[in-house]
């Protein structure tokens, strides 16, 4: 070992060495260094190190290798803080990477001296690069992983919670996977459905064949939707909307199928609800338009009636059976009446007044048209019901369901009972009516049920009772609970009917109540008879203005004509100052009435004014309820009514004056 | 070990100045702000030294140790516990290593945070002493307190502890220097520190 030199050793170091004094002067340079740095061992030596590397100068570095060179411990530079303290190039052009510490030695002079020891990390570093490059890349996937599984979990979530039914299943039926709502519709659990159902014996469908078509569809790896009836875990069932699609493996092969499958009872309900609306819309204008042409005939059929009777008093028997034709022409006008009343046409008197005490007088008048062997009960919330509406049309539509309660009673033998009751509706209890009629929790509502326990209604019958001429009764008209739908209607109210044997037959009604008290209210008439007035009469129906005209003259009045709205403006341009009424249809051509008679009113504005319809009361309510001095009427009119009408308005313009 | 009051007081300060120096090297080396704090310590006698390092490090540590001989003989130790040293090599070097990763770089790193910190320390314990003493490079460690206790010489030693944190950012690593001195060793320290005060 002496006659190696500490050079040679140094140099056989897989290391890198160089010494420095304390002046920063290279004394040695080792092969190692020679090689890294490209520069044979002269370029370095006696050169202060410092100048061939000024980045040593700066403190960080020069502090700690001065405290080295003043016999102070070893210094360690490493390669992840600062790189590299000497700037070698490596084969493929970027800056070694060095670990470098400085350890103090003592010259043979006795001087201090540092020992620089350099190892090459560039692999180290090349690692580090590589594997934070992996890093990156698996943060990636890792993140796009989890966002996948986020999304999963998004959609396992969403299909757990979903308000339809979720399935998945194998071919055969065998279910493998329900959701919550699967479980809600039907009451099978996950364990029960796996272990026991197959999807295929839990449902039928309508037509046969269907089940097999489907199943046949799915292996083609087609996918199928319809209806179909779902039969629960305890001997139930409902109408679901289903749509059954094939998942198919890897290699094309259809081995399960996804069902989603929707209760739609409700919407069924809804379903029936409208087209059951839908139909009595349509019945309603059918008939209107009837009514319309029956009323327009029988105004100038009675008006004849009445003149030929005027005429034939001499003739008694012709006489008693132009009365008999004429009872038999007012039946048919109140049949066409009541045809209105479903139709909800004609006027409608809308009055404030107490429901409560409304009932108990209606209670009263029906305990003369339920027999004794009846048993009648009311029932009252005690509360106040403030109710607007037509009260008369009210009680129309409860006797006839009253009536019909008797009806249903009377093939009783015994026990038989009809129940009134009247209370508050409160719609934010859990209830299949605010359901079928959200308008229910809007405002108030009194609720009427009108009960009986006869024998119920047959269910191919129920969705027909309010059907006009619909009847099973051997001497029924069919129009009294058609009828009773139409009153309430008009009254902005609701009704419906629930039905079984076991149970009876209850009639709901929902009238609105108003948000205040009522005060009490008084209506009162002035009447004064007026002769030897003028009356215009404006129609477009030669029939009805003729007849009319011929009464009124009868009465006592003179009649002046006019075959439409035009013709009225015209005769009144020129005429106007000796009419004292007009009587004028609404429904005309060229000119409607409301038109003509706003015209009229331009040059006098007080001039008394009947409008008379055969038709739709409620739009002509809305075209003339802005004239003052006017009133509409429905045809046909009875000639004493109209008289009482005619003079109550000269009589009131007569008192203006 | 029972010191004085004003001995202890003298022991402090002067491990005080190397942990400013420390600092000062540190902040001047890395991009980011480095403080170290004003350390604890602790004193035990030989009897004491073995219990001493199993209370504190049951678990695997990280250790950078000098030697040091002179007018006085002993070692001087900075440990980490793990978690404390790779979140001072990812605070110091911006790379995200943790245990296992690439280990000579990060055992490169600790070894120079660890010599920078003992370095100073040293410099001011020895700098009252009249002979130059010699330092062993610095050795890097890890082990639980038990296999370091087999790795060193630690019987018949008196141990200092100084408990420090390095507050690197807002990022505080927990490290503990431990002197361990040779039989005779601390008592010449203190003496030669106590005439240095009154100097």
């Amino acid at each position: 070992m002496n006659n190696i030199s500490y050079d040679k050793v140094l140099d056989a170091l897989p290391d890198g060495t160089c010494i420095i004094d304390s002046d920063y002067q290279v004394v040695f340079w080792s092969k190692r260094l020679e090689q890294w740095s490209g520069q044979g061992k002269e370029h370095y030596i006696g050169k202060k190190l410092t100048i061939l590397f000024p980045n040593l100068l700066q403190p960080s570095y020069k502090t700690r290798i001065d405290q080295v060179l003043e016999n102070g411990p070893p210094a360690v530079f490493s390669a992840l803080i600062h790189h590299h303290l000497f700037e070698f190039l490596c084969p493929d052009q970027s800056v070694q990477a060095q670990r470098v510490t400085v350890s103090h030695l003592r010259g043979e002079d006795g001087r201090s001296l540092a020992l620089f020891s350099v190892q090459d990390m560039s692999s180290y570093i090349r690692q580090i690069s590589e594997y934070q490059n992996l890093v990156r890349t698996y943060e990636l996937e890792l993140k796009k992983r989890r966002q996948l599984e986020e999304k999963n979990d998004q959609l396992i979530t969403a299909v757990d919670r979903a308000a339809e039914a979720f399935i998945i299943m194998k071919v055969s039926g065998e279910i493998e996977y329900i959701n919550k709502a699967f479980t809600d519709q039907t009451g099978w659990t996950q364990e029960d459905a796996t272990k026991e159902a197959s999807y295929w014996a839990c449902q039928t469908y309508e037509e046969e064949g269907v089940a097999k078509h489907v199943q046949d569809m799915l292996k083609s790896g087609q996918t199928w939707q319809g209806r179909s009836h779902i039969c629960c875990q305890k001997d139930s069932s409902f109408t679901a909307s289903v749509s059954i699609a094939p998942i198919f493996n890897e290699a094309g092969e259809v081995t399960h199928a996804v069902v989603v499958q929707e209760d739609i009872s409700e919407q069924l309900k809804f379903e029936e609800q409208y087209r059951k609306t839908q139909k009595q819309e349509a019945l309603a204008t059918l008939i209107g338009g009837i009514a319309h042409d029956f009323n327009n005939l029988l105004s100038g059929m009675l008006g004849h009636l009445y003149l030929a009777n005027r005429e034939v008093q001499e003739m008694p028997k012709t006489a008693e059976r132009l009365k008999k034709v004429q009872t038999v022409a007012n039946d048919i006008a109140k049949t066409v009446q009541q045809l209105m009343t479903f139709a909800r046409k004609g006027q409608i008197d809308r009055r404030k007044f107490p429901l409560d005490s409304f009932i108990k007088e209606f209670t009263k008048f029906i305990e003369y048209t339920v027999p004794e062997n009846i048993t009648l009960s009311v029932d009252f919330d005690a509360a106040d019901f403030p109710c607007q509406g037509d009260a008369e049309l009210l009680q129309e539509s409860l006797l006839n369901m009253v009536q019909n309660a008797v009806d249903a009673v009377d093939e009783k033998e015994a026990d038989s009972a009809i129940r009134i009751s009247l209370s508050l509706f409160d719609a934010n209890q859990p209830n299949k009516w605010v359901k079928q009629h959200p308008i229910l929790k809007e405002g108030q509502y009194a609720q009427i049920i009108v009960w009986d326990n006869g024998v119920g209604i047959d269910k191919e019958n129920i969705d027909r009772i309010f059907d006009p001429f619909f009847t099973t009764k051997e001497l029924g008209s069919g129009l009294g609970l058609a009828v009773a739908i139409g009153n309430i209607k008009k009254n902005r109210g609701i009704i419906e009917v629930e039905s079984s044997r076991e149970q009876g037959t209850s009639f709901y009604v929902w009238l609105p109540l108003l948000v205040d008290k009522l005060e009490h209210q008084e209506f009162s008439t002035h009447k004064r008879k007026v002769e030897n007035s003028v009356i215009l009469v404006v129609d477009d129906e030669v029939l009805v203005r003729e007849t009319c005209a011929e009464i009124l003259t009868l009465l006592g009045y003179q009649v002046r004509m006019a075959k439409d709205g035009q013709d009225a403006v015209e005769y009144m341009n020129q005429h106007g100052d000796e009419i004292d009424l007009i009587l004028m249809d609404m429904v005309m051509p060229r000119m409607i009435g409301s038109v003509a008679a706003k015209h009229i009113r331009e040059k006098y504005p007080n001039l008394p004014i009947i409008f008379a319809t055969a038709y739709d009361q409620s739009i002509s309510i809305k075209a003339t309820q802005s004239f003052e001095h006017s009133v509409l009427i429905s045809k046909p009119f009875y000639p004493d009514a109209l008289q009482e009408t005619i003079d109550g308005f000269i009589a009131e313009s007569g008192e203006d004056e | 070990m029972v010191i004085s009051q004003v001995q202890y007081s003298v022991l402090q300060t002067v491990i005080n100045q190397g942990i400013a120096e420390a600092s000062t090297a540190l902040d001047a080396m890395v991009d980011c702000e480095v403080k170290l704090s004003v350390p604890n310590i602790e004193l035990f006698d030989e009897v004491e030294s073995k219990i001493a390092i199993f209370d504190h490090y049951r678990s695997s540590v990280s250790m950078v140790a000098m030697n040091f001989t002179g007018e006085i003989a002993g070692e001087a130790s900075l440990f980490f516990l793990p978690e404390s040293a790779s979140v001072l090599v990812n605070a110091l070097t911006g790379h995200a290593l943790v245990d296992g990763e690439l280990d000579a770089l990060r055992m490169g790193t600790l070894t120079e945070v660890g010599n920078i910190i003992v370095n100073s320390i040293l410099g001011s314990l020895c700098r009252g002493f009249e002979h130059p003493f010699t330092f062993s490079l610095p050795s890097y460690l890890e082990g639980s307190g038990n296999q370091i206790m087999q790795y060193g010489q630690y019987e018949n030693v008196s141990l200092a502890i100084a408990h420090t944190s390095l507050q690197i950012n807002e990022l505080q690593v927990q490290a503990a220097l431990m002197l361990f001195f040779h039989q005779g060793s601390f008592s010449k320290l203190i003496r030669v520190l106590e005439q240095e005060v009154r100097v």
